[in-house]
């Protein structure tokens, strides 16, 4: 089936006639709609064309239209799409009108009908067009092909509060073809439910004369079926408990991962305050210890410091007018007898130098008085060396504890961050434990259900030997006996070829999905399929966690698996071609991952059809044949039109997307 | 008829059932009907 042009007329806010062409073999036609615009309702007109039902179950005409017409008056809300089915053009039309009477509308009219046109170009009503069309598109599959990305994430992924949870098995049965062998197994049935051949059958089987009981032991043996089904029914609804919970743990125990508790927290945060008050009290002592050893040494340092830069400054001046050998007794004497070593008599000049050299030499010169002083001075500055000493390594001593108390500190802070975390955790750790505790009251309740559920197949079993038993030796009943085995031969025949077919289908369904999914979402996620057709999504870490986004392109990737499915396999009964409309949920990827998805999404379908309110301009500007449309809307007034996209400016002007 | 044979015609059965939108007892009859049908024509086969 392809789609080549739909006419919508006053459906919802689509008030008046408005017109969209589609594009096929590939090529994309893409309805840009902001959120409120009528995308969805727009979406649900294709439901309401097809199948005569509006999935919202709302009312489908134009109100504001209907409020401003009078009693009496009619509004029609109708629809027409062209189509091409097996190479013949098709025109599909469907109507319903309403009157308005004084306080309502009510349907006064309605009509659904399909013309085919032949190759010599006549047009001819097809017979009872409903069936036509479930034949073409069954409705089974209509949340498949009118696609609800949204809804389809969550389902995906066993969420129960989705609407479309139940169908999803369904519809993938349907597509697969397998529904048709589940209904065969259903209506060949079983003598322990209504409504089936083999019971129907049973049903004529007459009572013998010693026992008038057949209908007494098939009542018995339908009562037990039903008492059984409530148990199975109950153990599904527990098991489906018990994995959601477990999931749950699953997530909470990621979270809480092996975070501290609140306890080692505050035990860790209270040593670290014992450790500072500590490192405190020793930095105060050892301050305390540093000012009285400077109090009590520092004038003799200052001193000390001060000796040495003079002693250093006077033997420089020794060093620079003594003469080496020469002491005060030699001078004297030569200064007394007025001659020189060399026997020559002592000018003026020399005299005066000799008196200088006098004056430096012991026990007079000035050196000689710095030594006494520094001798008599020694014994007190010794001491303050060493206290100095002492008050270099204290001053070093308390800059580690300085440092070591600012690093206590940060970590104090860095505990009280991850205690505010930890009320979290706390919650979290009293949830997993409130679960653990609801699992194990379930899975007492479940085996005590399975148990209740085994006892009645065993009564049931004895029953239905019975009754067999029963029959056996009347010819009437032996005729009934041996149809109602060859049915059950036909049934379990079909179950097994059921099964094997499913698995098969569920293989390679499995498959194709991990291919979408590896090729479309960047992070790498372990998918397997579970038997409802529900995913189990889980990374490396076994963490079963997914943003929206990633759903949203697992969802993508799970419609092009089971297409892609389609394509591969041998399906019978099920035609290949379908086209895909897709309220697409692209808001929550990334530039990326919407690169990645539009990638790969013309080969899903030969048509494809997106209602999108992001502009994805970019993913398809390459090609040119991309019919694009846009809805304009005016909310306050309930009125929305279908206009050809005129330009980017839709997205970032309001002007351009208000309808007057 | 074999059991092959009349697998392949309930999901005939079957088929038309889900394309009609039918009623589901109009199938379970249409079963009973063919099973009777086969038993039918195997008893007239033994009594030739």
């Amino acid at each position: 089936m392809i789609l080549k042009k739909v006419r919508i007329e006053n459906f919802k806010q689509f008030n008046g006639a408005h017109e969209i062409e589609f594009n096929a073999d590939g090529k994309l036609t893409i309805v840009y709609g902001f959120n409120g615009y009528g995308k969805t309702r727009l979406h649900s007109f294709f439901h309401w064309l097809f199948y005569g039902q509006d999935r919202d179950n709302e009312i489908i005409y134009n109100k504001p239209a209907m409020k401003s017409m009078f009693s009496g008056d009619e509004i029609t809300v109708q629809g027409e799409l062209t189509f091409e089915h097996e190479g013949k053009d098709h025109v599909m039309y469907r109507y319903e009108s309403f009157k308005k009477t004084d306080s309502r509308a009510f349907k006064s009219d309605s009509n659904f009908k399909i013309r085919r046109v032949d190759q010599h170009g006549n047009h001819r009503f097809v017979d009872n067009p409903g069936d036509y069309i479930e034949d073409i598109l069954p409705s089974e599959l209509s949340e498949y092909f009118f696609f609800d990305g949204e809804g389809m994430a969550s389902e995906l992924q066993g969420d129960k509060t989705s609407r479309n949870h139940k169908n999803l098995k369904e519809a993938v049965n349907t597509i697969f073809g397998l529904k048709l062998y589940e209904n065969a197994i259903r209506d060949i049935g079983s003598m322990r439910r209504k409504n089936n051949a083999i019971y129907e059958l049973s049903k004529r089987q007459k009572g013998t004369r010693d026992d008038k009981n057949p209908e007494t032991l098939r009542h018995y043996s339908n009562k037990k079926s039903e008492e059984k089904d409530t148990i199975d029914a109950d153990i599904e609804q527990i098991s489906s408990e018990l994995s959601s919970l477990r999931r749950r743990n699953r997530e909470l125990s990621e979270k809480i991962g092996n975070k501290d508790t609140a306890n080692t927290l505050n035990k860790h945060r209270a040593s670290l305050h014992r450790e500072n008050e500590g490192l405190e009290k020793s930095q105060n002592e050892k301050i305390d210890n540093v000012g009285k050893l400077v109090g009590e040494n520092l004038s003799y340092y200052i001193v000390a410091q001060n000796i040495k830069k003079v002693q250093n400054l006077i033997s420089k001046k020794v060093e620079e007018n003594y003469v080496s050998g020469v002491d005060s007794k030699l001078i004297k004497n030569l200064l007394e007898q007025d001659s020189c070593i060399c026997g020559n008599k002592i000018g003026k000049e020399e005299r005066t130098k000799f008196e200088k050299i006098l004056h430096m030499l012991p026990p007079h010169s000035y050196s000689s008085i710095f030594y006494d002083y520094k001798r008599e001075a020694e014994d007190k500055l010794s001491n303050s060396d060493e206290a100095m000493e002492t008050i270099r390594n204290t001053v070093k001593e308390l800059a580690q504890i300085e440092n070591q108390i600012s690093e206590n500190e940060n970590e104090i802070d860095r505990i009280d961050e991850k205690l505010r975390e930890t009320k979290d955790l706390e919650r979290f750790v009293a949830e997993r434990k409130e679960n653990e505790q609801k699992i194990h009251e379930l899975e007492k309740k479940k085996a005590e259900k399975e148990r209740k559920s085994s006892h009645c197949e065993t009564i049931i079993k004895a029953t239905e030997r019975k009754l067999k038993d029963l029959l056996k030796n009347d010819k009437h009943n032996k005729e009934l006996n041996d149809k109602i085995t060859f049915l059950e031969e036909v049934r379990d025949s079909l179950q097994k070829e059921y099964e094997e077919k499913r698995e098969l289908y569920k293989k390679e369904l499995e498959k194709n999905i991990r291919t979408m999914v590896k090729r479309m979402l960047s992070a790498r996620r372990h998918i397997e399929l579970n038997d409802n057709y529900t995913l189990s999504i889980s990374d490396s870490y076994d963490s079963t966690s997914l943003s929206k986004g990633q759903a949203s392109v697992i969802s993508f990737a799970y419609i092009g698996g089971v297409l892609n499915s389609l394509k591969n396999m041998d399906v019978e009964y099920v035609s290949k071609k379908y086209p895909l409309i897709l309220d697409a949920p692209i808001s929550h990827l990334d530039s990326d991952h919407i690169d990645r998805v539009f990638q790969h999404l013309p080969g899903f379908s030969n048509q494809i059809i997106i209602f999108s309110k992001e502009n994805i301009d970019k993913q398809v500007e390459a090609d040119d044949n991309t019919k694009k449309y846009v809805i304009l809307s005016n909310e306050e007034a309930n009125q929305a039109a279908i206009k050809p996209y005129a330009s980017s400016k839709y997205f970032v002007d309001e002007t351009h997307r208000r309808l007057n | 008829m074999t059991i092959e044979e009349f697998m392949k015609e309930v999901l005939h059965i079957e088929e038309k059932y889900f394309r009609e939108k039918g009623n589901r007892a109009a199938v379970v009859r249409k079963i009973i009907n063919l099973l009777d049908g086969v038993w039918e024509d195997d008893s007239e086969k033994s009594s030739d």
